[in-house]
């Protein structure tokens, strides 16, 4: 792949987990517990189930490259990787 | 070389978005930073979007995360690919990238599946991390 879409690829990605990265309080008010779907720098769905979440990718969305999944916990949680 | 790293806004989680090319395809990483870790990998979830499932590739051995057994399958040489400091693309080889197996459940008991990039990368690439956690500046650079 040519470096130019590599770099598209980045930025896209980019953009996704900088939702996250900014807004990590008000996403955790709005989906704790829950995984999000992030597309375009936007919440594009969520579920407490992430097989159910992946299923329903798969089904509504052409491309899930750049789809970003994550696990919001609620508050006072801190994810240990 | 310079590769900056990204802060959340709590300044406790460190990553950075990478390209990996592996037989043709090209997956988009998000890869959490962790010098504690001895291995890197990319999660199931990541590759299964490009029909790279831990199923059809070789187990290499089992790894303990935060009190869970999750096994690390064998990818093997890739090109990881990452943004530097000028825009520019920073291709780098490795040789020993693992896939993660998945370790979903219900949200809220455990979510153990995630990118690594851990400590192997920085040795074999002879890489070094730069971190101020107080400034919120990180980066990967091969200048110091």
């Amino acid at each position: 792949m040519e470096c130019q879409k590599q770099l598209q690829l980045i930025e896209k990605m980019d953009k996704n987990d900088e939702l996250v990265r900014k807004n990590y309080e008000e996403l955790q008010k709005k989906y704790k517990n829950e995984f999000i779907a992030i597309k375009n720098g936007k919440v594009i769905d969520h579920d407490t189930e992430i097989e159910k979440l992946r299923d329903r990718l798969k089904t509504k969305e052409k491309d899930l490259t750049t789809i970003l999944v994550y696990f919001i916990p609620e508050k006072n949680t801190v994810i240990l990787y | 070389m310079k590769i900056p790293l990204d802060f959340n806004k709590e300044g406790n989680r460190l990553s950075v978005i990478a390209t990996v090319n592996f037989s043709g395809r090209c997956i988009p990483v998000v890869f959490i930073v962790d010098t504690g870790s001895p291995e890197t990998f990319v999660d199931e979830f990541t590759t299964s979007k490009f029909r790279i499932l831990t199923k059809n590739l070789q187990l290499d051995h089992y790894m303990i995360m935060g009190g869970t057994k999750i096994a690390l399958f064998k990818l093997g040489k890739v090109k990881i690919n990452f943004k530097d400091i000028n825009g520019n693309l920073a291709s780098i080889d490795f040789s020993n990238l693992k896939v993660a197996e998945t370790a979903w459940k219900r949200a809220g008991m455990i979510y153990s599946s995630i990118s690594i990039l851990g400590l192997d990368f920085l040795a074999e690439t002879k890489l070094s991390l730069f971190v101020n956690p107080s400034k919120k500046e990180g980066y990967l650079t091969d200048e110091i």
